[in-house]
């Protein structure tokens, strides 16, 4: 019963840390995806206002 | 066009990791076992951590909002959002962190105790915070807007962190001075609870400067975003 008990805590444990790390993770990605897609669009700009120059 | 290399924000990124990983190793190799809720009860050191950068975020957002209205530098607009979408995201975590915790310990995912009523108050009252800039279409009016509300809002964080004091509640509070209030948290011997002590210290140092990598990455960000938007108008005209 105990070694079921602890069994069944630990799931808790786990699922809280994994929270985070997946929380962390997950906003990382968006702002790196974020800034890739800012950087082609700033590249794509800036060649717009040269070709214009 | 390449951008410039960041070392600062390289820098801070590696640290927070690195910090981070030594936070959890401290928790689980480290961190004394506490007498009655065992392993479980070793949620509590990231949970008050992203709780910790939650809060630390929402006075960064007030600091920022009262130096937007004084000098009406962008600057201090894109700080107040960036804070605020990161401690929404903390918050968010800690409440889970804080529900995955309860179930075991309590018999109960959530509960409407005074200290969770005021930290689910403080997470809508945020929320709301990015969706009137999301309504609002007058970059100046938005910022203004925002400012005044992200010092309004900023009244939901103290009255959070009293309301273990104050309020009758069955939510641990971390720095109580009485023995009844004190988290209701024992360690077998003295040195075990200043180890749990010196784990949780680590844990908030990791999560604050990951919250400085973070902000510093949200900040810069929103720059690029203007850029692009000047260079939008730059053509249009």
């Amino acid at each position: 019963m105990a070694d079921w008990m602890g069994f069944k805590n630990a799931i808790f444990l786990v699922a809280a840390y994994g929270v985070f790390w997946l929380g962390t993770f997950l906003y990382v990605i968006t702002l790196n995806q974020r800034q890739r897609n800012l950087e082609k669009d700033l590249e794509a700009l800036e060649a717009l206002v040269q070709k214009d120059q | 066009m390449k951008q410039r290399r960041d070392s600062v924000g390289t820098a801070l990124t590696i640290g927070s990791a690195v910090l981070v990983v030594a936070a959890l190793a401290l928790v689980f190799l480290w961190a004394p076992l506490e007498i009655t809720m065992k392993e479980v009860q070793r949620i509590f050191y990231f949970h008050v951590a992203v709780d910790w950068v939650g809060f630390l975020a929402f006075f960064v957002t007030l600091a920022a909002s009262v130096a937007y209205l004084r000098t009406h530098e962008r600057k201090w607009d894109i700080v107040g959002m960036s804070s605020v979408e990161i401690g929404a995201l903390f918050l968010t975590m800690g409440a889970v962190t804080g529900s995955l915790w309860a179930r075991p310990v309590w018999n109960t995912w959530w509960t409407w105790d005074a200290r969770l009523t005021t930290v689910a108050i403080t997470w809508l009252v945020y929320l709301a915070y990015l969706m009137l800039r999301g309504a609002i279409d007058d970059p100046q009016r938005r910022a203004r807007f925002s400012a005044v509300y992200g010092i309004v809002s900023f009244v939901t964080v103290p009255l959070t962190f009293a309301s273990v004091f104050f309020l009758r509640t069955i939510h641990p509070a971390l720095f109580a001075t009485s023995t009844a209030a004190q988290g209701r948290m024992q360690f077998e011997t003295g040195l075990a609870s200043a180890r749990m002590g010196m784990t949780l210290t680590f844990c908030v140092i990791a999560f604050t400067v990951l919250y400085v990598a973070l902000l510093r990455s949200r900040i810069r960000l929103e720059r690029m975003a203007d850029r692009v938007v000047r260079l939008q108008q730059e053509i249009l005209s």
